[in-house]
């Protein structure tokens, strides 16, 4: 069976989902040590990634385009 | 014959003398014979043959030198040098052109020397090699913005050079000896040595402000001088930075914010080497974080130790494998820029896939090396309970796996429906290379006992408990989510980013205009007059000499002795009146001279 | 084994060559290009074999009476020898480098005369040349205020005839000019050689000491710096240097160097060694107007297009980096200072003679010109590398070891936060000789493809062995004297340690 871009988006799919829950799982049964009082919280790691990542990007776009992006011949101009 | 102790460094020195001599295939060899004959010679060092050290201590100009001083954290990082050299090698072993091996050479030898320098003496002689031999890769390049990032790194460097003799010259002042402990740190003038060593170090690390050199450089350089240029400079102000500062605290705030400088920088970025670029800076961060951690005698302090030592090795590695990968796309396609790449994966894919574990590894996926390393530092935080710090570097991985592990193998490899040029797999070599380090990323993450056992402090630590496993698989897969949401925001855009080296670049024209302008109108200014009264002068006597001296006699001669001497002659001669002139004036400052010496000798016969 | 009046041959030799040259100019010929290298090989082998007999510990010493009044003396001690052996090696090399050179120079300014005034010049500059390594050598073995002040004058009238023959731009002129500031700073220091006849009632240096305490040491002290930093181009004295350092003929550079930076050694040899403690009052303003010196010089050597003003303001700054040790008086500075002078001249030879070679090869002075010469020249560009790298202190070059032992030394010389302030800009600003001389390096030989008028040049080759040799071999001198300085260091112990 051919691998489509169609499997590949399950595949991705399956493998958030099963991530969380065994966060979840983990988290219950095996009580690991936490040192910060956001690591109680079992899906803290898939929301400080996915919100993180979004700061991130949008974040340095606007730095770069309001101040430091300049055009490619910037320095033998000035 | 027993030989004391054989200086790994020595090795690739010597070696390199012997590269432009030797041609072809024979060259080849040779050359992957070095590292293998280092490497030999590392394992026989940890096993205890040569003893225990230091050795090769020599006297010289009444200082103690030491060129060998052997314990566990110099031999864990001369480990990694060895070994990431032997692949760097094999990665440059189709460049025709002998001193680039050579120059390559150099700068790995004199960073062993760095590294087991036990004297600041030894520290500072292989330390300015380090600047002059990378600055030759740099230069090999042979574009105009090679040359012209060249010069920056090495005047950077070599203001981070002569910061490192006044601190040691201070030093010496004040201590009286040269040996190369950790320094006195603390607030007040008289630690001024230890701020400037500490400034010199600091530049070769590439904290900000005072990274520029790195992003500006290191894109600039050869293919495969670049590879080469990634893991020394910056890995060994590492080491000397745990040599010289542990816990210092202000080392901790500048590791994380370096963490996260180099993410924000990368987001803009279009040259594909300079974003790379910018993630050194942003490891190093953590490197240079775990540092500030390592107070001695606790037990996060040695894990943050532990960390920033077995991340360096890990970066090493894998911060080669990304550069080859990346320097494979610019042999084959000749571009270096995402916005003139995309969609070239079906011409070169293993270069892709070997690329990604680069890739994985530097974003600290489970089974792969950057895993067992990172998280290490990361916990030495927790264990601090530095909750902003943690937050930060944490953070900065985030951004790393959004740059390196997905929007530069998208834009470089996917992102258009048609491929941009024709493209192939680099030469053999070079994929050698690649799946060499790939396998050593992997194998260090499948079993990282083998890099704990050299740590310089025992290893308390299990990287795959769950809870970290799946903190981190959740972390990495939602980042992906976010990306692909917003890929379109992270195309290439033809612009350079503005970075600190803004200051220097627009100073330095600054201050070539004023040596040209007002500088030399003010020397011109002092030119003038000083001349002037110099030889020049205007003779104020000149006409009256003329009138009363010249003339008379003039006349004298004509009338009374006209046959005797063809005065005409003569004085057609000395017609021109700036030649009379000026001997007039020689003669009046000799006649001045003359009489003030008589004045002096008859006050001193008086006497 | 010792050769008898070893230290009178050194001297004497040349002269007496000169005067052959002088006698015999029609016979020879064009061969007479080759006995200036020749002889002053010799008297270099004259001159190591005196310095291991030094090294080993007995100083010489030689004196020639010439009347009831008048003593000639002679001393070769761990000061002395050093400095006369670097000093000496290069003017041969220096002599093998101008046998192609002043050919050239003739043929430029002299092209249309016939040939025998053609030899005639060419002869002219070959007896005049050997006069200088004598004065040279008399000043350094001098043990007589009244003998450094004659070498001292006498060298500036073969210096005023050789700039006049085969300067460049307005040679009569500048070679005047050079004539009356080497006069005039001369004359200052007769003055204060005469002040110290009357205090002392003789000549000779090593009476000198007698002069502590002495009110008038003040006075002598001053007149003496004065005329001797006329010579070293210390500001505001230092208008000459770039005009007779651009416009004379190349071959001479180094000698120039030598000329300029000798004050150091006079100052040593006169100043400090006997007269230390009068001279602590001296210390800080000679460190000021050094400091101003080095800083002034190097930024207008970034300002300069010419080749060969570049190189002659880099020299001001140079030697005012041995001005520096020196004016902090304390050993390390100070036997830094020297060193750092015998490192300077043997790279700034190399460098001006590398320039000479581009400017005779191309005929253009201006760099503005030039560019991606490496295709054509790579030797020429390999030697002003290595002129660039000693003359920064890049490690394995003489710079480097002398700017250590320098630094070490004046850092040490004043704990305070005023002398630490001088000791840090002093070192910070070699970064500026960093930056000039290889981005000259770049302007020159790198800079974009060799433009057309120079691409098409055939004459435009590498310079040819006579020339490029000599160079060669001073660099690796200085490459001894970085890994090895241990021979050079011991024998300026043995003098200034006594302090």
């Amino acid at each position: 069976m051919k691998i489509t871009m169609r499997h590949l988006f399950l595949m991705l799919y399956a493998s958030l989902f099963v991530s969380v829950l065994v966060g979840i799982l983990v988290h219950i049964f095996l009580h690991p040590h936490a040192h910060f009082w956001w690591e109680e919280l079992p899906v803290f790691s898939a929301i400080y990634g996915f919100i993180g990542c979004i700061i991130i990007i949008i974040g340095s776009k606007a730095l770069g385009h309001h101040w430091l992006q300049k055009e490619e011949d910037y320095y033998e101009k000035h | 014959m027993v030989i004391e102790w054989l200086h790994p460094g020595l090795i690739f020195i010597l070696g390199a003398l012997l590269i432009p001599v030797l041609k072809g295939k024979w060259r080849q060899v040779y050359l992957l014979l070095l590292p293998a004959a280092a490497f030999i010679d590392l394992i026989l060092i940890s096993k205890g043959v040569f003893g225990s050290g230091p050795f090769w201590q020599l006297s010289f100009m009444g200082y103690d030198l030491i060129f060998g001083r052997v314990d566990r954290l110099s031999m864990v990082f001369a480990y990694v040098f060895v070994i990431a050299s032997f692949c760097m090698i094999l990665y440059a072993l189709h460049v025709k052109e002998e001193w680039q091996h050579v120059a390559a050479f150099l700068y790995v030898g004199s960073t062993l020397g760095v590294v087991f320098a036990g004297d600041l003496f030894v520290l500072f002689f292989f330390w300015e090699i380090m600047a002059w031999s990378s600055l030759f890769l740099i230069w090999y390049r042979r574009t105009k913005a090679a040359y012209g990032a060249g010069f920056r790194y090495i005047m950077v460097h070599f203001f981070g050079g002569i910061c490192l003799l006044g601190g040691v010259v201070l030093h010496l002042q004040n201590t009286g000896s040269i040996a190369f402990e950790s320094f006195k740190w603390g607030l007040g003038s008289e630690y001024l040595a230890s701020y400037l060593i500490f400034l010199a170090f600091i530049i070769n690390a590439a904290v900000p402000p005072l990274h520029a050199w790195l992003a500006d450089a290191y894109p600039e350089a050869t293919v495969t001088g670049a590879v080469f240029l990634t893991a020394f400079t910056t890995k060994s102000a590492i080491y000397v930075l745990i040599r010289g500062f542990p816990g210092v605290e202000i080392l901790i705030w500048l590791g994380a914010i370096m963490a996260v400088y180099g993410v924000i920088f990368a987001v803009l970025e279009n040259d594909i080497r300079r974003l790379l670029a910018y993630h050194i800076i942003s490891q190093v961060g953590y490197m240079v974080c775990g540092v500030g951690m390592g107070v001695f005698g606790t037990a996060a302090g040695e894990m943050a130790l532990n960390g920033a030592a077995a991340h360096a090795f890990c970066h090493i590695l894998y911060k080669a494998l990304l550069f080859m990968g990346m320097g494979a796309i610019i042999e084959v396609t000749g571009r270096s820029k995402l916005t003139e790449l995309g969609g070239i994966y079906k011409y070169m894919p293993i270069t892709f896939w070997l690329y990604m574990i680069g890739a994985f590894s530097i974003s600290g996926f489970p089974l792969f090396n950057g895993f067992v390393s990172k998280t290490m530092v990361v916990t030495a935080s927790a264990m601090w309970h530095y909750s902003i710090i943690w937050l930060m570097l944490e953070g900065a991985s985030i951004g790393t796996f959004l740059h390196t592990g997905l929007k530069l193998p998208w834009g470089a490899w996917f992102a258009r429906d048609k491929p941009v040029c024709e493209a192939r797999e680099p030469p053999k070599n070079m994929l050698a290379a690649m799946g060499i380090t790939a396998f050593l990323c992997t194998l260090l993450g499948v079993y990282p006992k083998i890099l704990y056992n050299i740590l310089p402090y025992p290893v308390d630590y299990v990287p795959y408990a769950p809870g970290h496993v799946v903190a981190m698989c959740q972390l990495l897969l939602f980042t992906f989510v976010a990306f692909w949401l917003l890929r379109a925001m992270l195309h290439g855009t033809p612009t350079i980013t503005l970075d600190t080296d803004w200051f220097y670049r627009i100073a330095g024209k600054r201050v070539i205009w004023f040596c040209e302008k007002p500088l030399m109108a003010f020397a011109s200014f002092i030119d003038r007059n000083v001349m002037r009264m110099a030889v020049f002068f205007v003779n104020p006597f000149f006409p009256l000499v003329v009138k009363f001296v010249e003339n008379p006699l003039d006349k004298a001669f004509h009338v009374r002795l006209p046959e005797l001497l063809n005065f005409e002659k003569i004085h057609d001669k000395i017609k021109q009146i700036k030649v009379r002139e000026l001997s007039y004036n020689l003669i009046y400052i000799l006649l001045a001279m003359l009489l003030l010496l008589l004045f002096i000798l008859f006050a001193v016969v008086m006497e | 084994m010792m050769m008898p009046y070893i230290l009178l041959q050194t001297i004497v030799v040349p002269v007496i060559a000169s005067l052959f040259i002088l006698l015999t100019k029609r016979k020879i010929g064009k061969r007479a290009g080759w006995i200036p290298g020749i002889t002053l090989l010799y008297t270099t082998a004259l001159i190591c074999i005196a310095g291991i007999s030094v090294y080993q510990g007995t100083i010489i010493s030689e004196e020639y009476v010439w009347g009831p009044y008048v003593t000639f003396g002679l001393l070769a001690d761990g000061l002395s020898i050093p400095v006369a052996l670097i000093i000496n090696i290069i003017c041969a090399a220096l002599a093998f480098y101008s046998i192609h050179y002043v050919e050239h120079r003739i043929a430029v300014i002299y092209g249309e005369e016939d040939e025998r005034t053609k030899l005639s010049y060419y002869n002219t500059f070959f007896w005049l040349y050997l006069l200088f390594p004598a004065a040279f050598i008399g000043i350094c073995f001098a043990t007589n205020l009244i003998v450094i002040y004659l070498f001292m004058e006498l060298m500036v009238i073969p210096l005023y005839f050789i700039m006049s023959f085969f300067g460049y731009v307005e040679r009569f002129r500048v070679a005047v000019m050079c004539f009356l500031w080497g006069i005039v700073g001369g004359t200052f220091v007769l003055f204060g050689a005469v002040l110290v006849y009357s205090q002392i009632g003789t000549f000779a240096i090593s009476e000198l000491h007698t002069l502590a305490g002495n009110p008038m040491t003040f006075w002598i002290a001053l007149l003496i710096l004065l005329g001797v930093s006329t010579k070293l181009a210390i500001f505001p004295l230092h208008v000459w240097m770039p005009w007779v350092h651009a416009e004379h003929p190349t071959c001479i550079a180094g000698l120039l160097a030598v000329y300029a930076n000798i004050g150091a050694y006079v100052i040593v040899r006169v100043l400090i060694l006997p007269l230390y403690n009068d001279l602590k009052v001296f210390s800080i303003p000679i460190m000021i107007m050094a400091l101003i010196t080095i800083v002034y010089g190097a930024l207008l050597t970034l300002a300069q297009t010419d080749v060969k003003r570049l190189c002659a303001c880099s020299t001001i700054g140079q030697i005012s980096y041995s001005v520096l040790g020196l004016g902090a008086l304390t050993i390390w500075s100070i036997e830094g200072g020297m060193f750092y002078f015998l490192s300077h001249i043997l790279g700034k030879a190399i460098l001006f003679s590398t320039a000479g070679i581009v400017v005779y090869v191309t005929g253009i002075r201006d760099m503005r010109e030039m560019g991606g010469l490496i295709h054509k020249m790579p030797i020429a560009a390999t030697l002003w590398i290595i002129a660039a790298i000693i003359l920064t202190g890049v490690p394995i070059s003489s710079g480097f070891t002398g700017k250590w032992i320098l630094f070490t030394g004046v850092f040490g010389a004043y704990p305070g936060s005023a002398g630490l302030a001088i000791a840090s800009l002093g070192i910070f600003s070699t970064i500026l000789t960093a930056a000039y001389t290889f981005w000259a390096a770049y302007r020159i030989f790198f800079k974009g493809p060799l433009k057309p008028e120079l691409a098409n040049n055939n004459k435009i080759k590498d310079p040819p062995l006579t020339m490029s040799i000599p160079l060669l071999i001073l660099a690796v001198i200085s490459f001894i004297m970085a890994v090895y300085p241990k021979p050079f260091m011991d024998l300026f112990h043995s003098v200034i340690g006594l302090l």
